[in-house]
């Protein structure tokens, strides 16, 4: 039973993308087999996803605290953009300086820092003047966005390139890379966060006050919980968290930001973690299903000339179907 | 050859997830009747009132309208047919103007008339002897003035069936005596009313008819003959014996003895069939002095260790404000609070738990529980993070578990297994779930917020039993109830609140009724 | 170079100002109808692109500005079809389902765009004005007046109004809660792809992927700070309209300053509101689903 209800709703997203395919004249099966295959069956394609899916998975932490507190923190994309452009333009200065051991502590300390700073206005009007969240943390993630472009323009610009971009870290000075392999060291790290978080929220005191938090905030209240400090600390948290996918990111992959890059991971996120029921398990799945997807679809790209568009198409197909297998499962029982 | 029932059921079944709510029930209204409906909590009450409105289907069986099945009902053609519904809960849109709510289900193109609403609203409220004001907003009434507004709002409408789902527990007993004595008019002018009550007194005493629910069956009924030829107490036993399926049982368990003072040398009195326990003198457990705040004007009481202070009142005159100044979930801002002669004042919720202060919630699913969350943890949710259940902040299940099991078996509450969800227990035992977390071993002083609000007879006896267990231990009590009879069951005291102030306090004994009446319509 | 002060050169801004609040405009009073009833339509981001890429495509194959607008709000109506059947009828997630349909809508749309104009980037020629005007923003700047009289003075605004706040009221009243939230979310479709139309036809006269850009999400936030009031909707519209055009006037008057900069400031401008007046309360049963007699 159970399993029809994941493997139902997959193949009606197949069959959905393959008439989508059909339409624009690229066989399915050609396309599924690419994106299997570069996505995760060659050992470069495994890795490239796992790469792929670092940001994403602390992405997923994120939203986790957040939404188990019942507060939708919908700015993830400002607070990431933010903590990258800040660890990229401090990181090659500190490299150069003290060196790289203390150049990617430290960007693993502003990464942070700079998400949480970010989320700190609206966690502050949410705790202590009750505005709502989800208008805030979109505002601030309009202005990250477009901060984190002004400053690479007129702050951190590299003198020496034509695009606006900061200055970049050496390769071989990045995270370290894992088995010689691409993997970088962000990877495990943000698989132990998101675990962490997972058995944070789960099993111990400091989760069980945020749940309650979450699902009855009067309730909270009337336990006697400090619900504006609450409030404030899990949006600070969760804004940390989105800050250290950026730093993640910058460090373990691109080494620099360039003006305008915005991958946007916010919004295929969201409806991952709230799919995955708040588990920090099934984030983890999916996250990876969504590297793999992504890393697919650029190869198909390449290769069949479908635009890598189309993993969005695909994404939607998938999520859709699983969302509507909540009536079937609500009309049988439970 | 009679007319058949104006409304009816035939034969229905409801189902929910795991639970059997209407399990063939035959249950008719005619005109010109009062029909009370009574059972215990979870007996299937609210489910018939879902069906004959229209908010529920049934699976099996039918709804009838004069004597004719009804092939799709719902709230519109339940409306169409002159059918009006007042639920347990408010179904007023508390952001709207009385007159507003008033005018929701017209045709969607008409400009709101909200001059005249309000106009035939004040004039209906005339009618009723009451006064609300109709350009309030709804959200601002207090519940019993919201239920009246909904009262008027199924009259309005001029049908010939109206439902009342517990239409008396908002209201004080003036406000309910006064109700009853008007549905009585009404139902002279041939109007069909379903009336769903806990108190018995009150069923029998406005009722042509009676129906009596158990476990979503009708065990049975009594029509105008059967009332009017059986003495009210010998009714009073078979209709209890109906809804809890056992030979009556007696109604007041025995009180545990007060040791405390002097009062258990005295052993307890019996007035007007009704028990009553005499003050205690122990040691001042809770002084109150001056307390002031928003809605709290001088408060002064004290209450001794094992006795309970009753405190009575038409809802709305500053209960709330009261407990919840005690219990610190709001400040004073003038006045004192001494518990054993230390002060409370500036201390928070957390801190006065700590000091051994508890709240008993009057809003259980609002804020007294969490329903999706496991019954073990809601019984600890007011001790998150201490020991033995948390060490270094992670979760210990067995000793969760333990303790669960043991509050559990103590308290009587009927639940599966401790880690099933709260929201799958019914209203009494999500009762018995919050007492055995305010009535834990370190508590000093209790304030019980209408402990036995919604709850039917059985559960509501428990409940009692276990505050004057936790007074007979030493706790100073503070009782805060609309039920006038459960106040001079309990209390040796009781306390007038009227619009924030203490109009008075009254020592129980013979008399007390009359005095605390003469207080509260002062 | 036009000087600052030249009354061409502000008539230039404030028309600019205009045709960059328009999208905004029907959008936000599209998401307003939404949330009045208590759906947060959080897939407009999505109708408003179907909206832009239906509205381009019918518009350059026809040559008509109007079958395109028309052609616009029927695609936004049409995604808003899914929401309406999965988070109205069968009262799924409102917040995965809007993310859903508008990730599927940007992959879709910009997979069109790739195999039908990614060659070619036609243009469509500049609307014909009427009074100086494109005649659209008449009848926007008409029914923001008229959703705020509807709001007000009929029945339907009270009842939009108890489907957002206790949508139980409604149902005990007779009013079918899904019929009217659903109602609400098809016009809010359409509005919003009459916006995205707009946006593609009008504003920019061409269709590039993505070009909504977050526009939906701007609509959501002003809808949210509007809550009934369509007249807060057209002037948050203004403030976002007016920084978007001193973007290119500034450009125009060669000051060089980033774009980006100026695109923070109704942002900003809207924090500082926030921090400064606070925000009111939203409907009580925004977001949440209505099912009849759940317990």
């Amino acid at each position: 039973m159970n399993r029809l209800r994941v493997l139902l709703p997959v193949a009606v997203a197949l069959l959905l993308c393959s008439a989508v395919l059909l339409a624009v004249g690229v066989d399915p099966l050609d396309y599924y087999a690419v994106v299997l295959r570069r996505g995760l069956l060659t050992t470069r394609g495994l890795q490239e996803s796992l790469t792929r899916s670092a940001p994403l998975l602390l992405i997923c932490a994120s939203l986790l605290v957040s939404f188990r507190a019942g507060l939708w923190n919908l700015g993830v994309d400002g607070q990431f953009l933010l903590a990258a452009v800040l660890v990229a333009a401090c990181c090659p200065l500190i490299d150069a300086w003290l060196g790289r051991g203390p150049a990617l502590l430290a960007g693993l300390l502003i990464a942070p820092a700079a998400g949480a700073a970010w989320a700190a206005l609206p966690a502050a009007l949410r705790a202590w003047r009750g505005i709502n969240e989800i208008v805030t943390t979109l505002m601030m993630s309009f202005l990250g966005v477009s901060l984190a472009n002004t400053l690479i323009k007129l702050a951190f610009r590299d003198p020496d390139t034509t695009v606006p971009q900061t200055l970049t870290l050496a390769v071989e000075h990045r995270l370290p890379r894992l088995f010689g392999g691409t993997v970088h060291l962000g990877v495990p790290l943000a698989l132990l966060v998101l675990l962490a978080v997972h058995l944070v929220l789960t099993r111990t005191s400091a989760g069980l006050r945020l749940r309650l938090l979450g699902e009855s905030p009067r309730a909270a209240w009337h336990m006697g919980l400090a619900v504006p400090r609450l409030t404030a600390t899990a949006l600070l948290v969760s804004g940390a968290l989105a800050g250290l996918a950026g730093g993640v990111d910058m460090l373990g992959v691109w080494g620099t930001m360039r003006a305008d890059w915005n991958p946007a991971y916010g919004l295929t996120v969201i409806p991952v973690v709230l799919l995955a029921r708040l588990n920090g398990f099934a984030c983890a799945a999916l996250a990876l299903l969504l590297a793999v997807l992504s890393v697919g679809s650029e190869s198909a790209a390449v290769r069949l000339g479908v635009p890598s568009y189309f993993n969005l198409v695909f994404i939607a197909a998938v999520l859709l179907p699983i969302a509507a297998s909540g009536i079937w499962q609500r009309r049988h029982g439970r | 050859m009679t007319p058949p029932p104006v409304l009816a059921l035939r034969r229905a079944d409801k189902r929910f997830p795991g639970v059997i709510a209407c399990d063939g029930i035959d249950f008719a209204l005619r005109a010109g009747e009062v029909h009370a409906l009574l059972g215990e909590n979870g007996a299937g009450k609210s489910t018939v009132v879902g069906l004959l409105a229209g908010t529920q289907r049934p699976d099996g069986g039918a709804v009838c309208l004069d004597g004719t099945p009804l092939a799709r009902h719902s709230p519109a053609l339940a409306l169409a047919r002159g059918i009006g519904v007042v639920t347990q809960h408010s179904v007023l849109v508390p952001t709207m103007t009385v007159a507003e709510n008033m005018l929701l289900g017209g045709a969607w193109w008409q400009s709101p008339a909200r001059a005249s609403a309000a106009r035939q609203f004040r004039d209906a409220c005339a009618g009723f002897g009451i006064a609300i004001d109709p350009n309030a907003l709804a959200g601002s009434l207090s519940p019993g003035a919201q239920l009246q507004g909904e009262i008027i709002r199924a009259l309005r409408r001029k049908g010939r069936v109206l439902i009342l789902d517990e239409p008396t527990s908002p209201l004080g007993p003036a406000a309910s005596a006064h109700l009853l004595a008007h549905l009585r008019w009404l139902c002279d002018s041939g109007l069909a009313i379903l009336l769903i009550t806990h108190r018995l007194d009150e069923a029998l005493d406005v009722a042509d008819r009676v129906t009596v629910l158990r476990r979503g069956k009708v065990t049975g009924s009594l029509d105008p003959a059967d009332l009017a030829a059986t003495p009210r107490d010998v009714l009073t036993a078979q209709i209890r014996a109906m809804m809890f399926g056992v030979t009556p049982v007696t109604p007041v368990t025995p009180v545990t003895p007060v040791t405390l003072g002097q009062a258990g040398a005295q052993g307890h009195g019996t007035i007007a069939g009704q028990r009553w326990i005499p003050a205690c003198a122990g040691m001042t457990r809770l002084h109150v002095a001056g307390l002031t705040c928003n809605t709290l004007t001088g408060i002064d009481f004290s209450i001794a260790q094992g006795e309970i202070l009753g405190v009575a009142g038409i809802d709305g005159n500053g209960q709330t404000a009261l407990a919840e100044t005690l219990a610190g979930h709001s400040q004073h801002s003038t006045g004192q609070i001494l518990l054993d002669g230390t002060p409370l004042d500036g201390l928070r919720v957390a801190a006065r738990h700590a000091r051994g202060v508890r709240y008993l919630s009057d809003d259980r699913i609002g804020e007294g529980t969490v329903g999706a969350l496991p019954v073990a943890l809601n019984l600890l949710l007011k001790r998150i993070g201490a020991a033995p259940f948390w060490r270094f902040g992670m979760h210990r299940e067995a000793a969760i578990s333990e303790h669960a099991a043991r509050a559990i078996a103590d308290f009587d509450i009927r639940v599966p297994q401790p880690w099933a969800r709260l929201a799958t227990l019914s209203g009494g035992n999500m009762q018995k779930v919050m007492l055995a977390r305010e009535l834990d071993g370190a508590a000093r002083l209790i304030i019980y917020h209408k402990p036995t609000i919604g709850l039917d007879a059985r559960s509501a006896d428990a409940v009692q039993q276990r505050i004057r267990q936790a007074a007979a231990t030493g706790c100073a009590s503070l009782l805060i109830s609309a039920d006038l009879d459960e106040l001079l069951l309990l209390s040796h005291r009781i306390g007038v609140l009227d619009q924030g102030r203490i109009a008075g306090i009254v020592a129980n004994g013979p008399g007390a009724r009359v005095r605390i009446a003469t207080l509260m319509t002062q | 170079m036009t000087g600052l002060g030249s009354g061409a050169f502000l008539g230039q801004f404030a028309a600019g100002s205009l045709t960059a609040a328009m999208p905004l405009l029907l959008g936000g009073l599209g998401e307003q109808l939404s949330e009045r009833a208590g759906v947060l339509n959080v897939g407009i981001e999505g109708m408003m692109l179907a909206g832009a890429y239906a509205g381009f495509a019918v518009a350059y194959s026809t040559g008509g500005l109007w079958p395109g607008l028309l052609a616009g709000a029927a695609a936004g109506a049409l995604v808003a079809l899914p929401m309406l059947l999965l988070c109205v009828r069968w009262a799924l997630d409102q917040v995965v389902v809007g993310i859903a349909l508008t990730l599927g809508v940007q992959g879709l749309t910009a997979l069109l765009h790739h195999f039908a104009f990614s060659t070619s980037y036609p243009r469509l020629p500049a609307p014909e004005l009427w009074l100086g005007r494109f005649p659209l923003d008449y009848a926007a700047l008409a029914m923001c007046l008229g959703l705020a009289g509807l709001y007000r003075h009929t029945l339907l605004g009270l009842h939009l109004h108890a489907a957002g706040e206790r949508p139980v009221a409604l149902d005990m009243a007779g009013i079918s809660v899904s019929r009217l939230r659903g109602a609400a979310v098809l016009a809010t479709g359409g509005l919003a792809g009459l916006g995205g139309a707009y946006l593609s036809e009008v504003s920019a006269g061409v269709f590039v992927p993505f070009m909504t850009n977050g526009a939906g999400f701007i609509c959501i936030v002003l809808a949210m700070l509007a809550r009934g009031r369509p007249l807060l909707v057209l002037g948050g519209a203004l403030l976002f309209g007016v920084s978007l055009s001193s973007a290119t006037a500034l450009q125009l008057l060669g000051v060089d300053v980033p774009s980006d900069v100026v695109q923070m400031l109704p942002f900003a401008v809207v924090m500082l509101l926030l921090v400064v007046l606070g925000g009111g309360r939203l409907p009580a049963a925004l977001g949440v689903a209505y099912r009849r007699g759940d317990r």
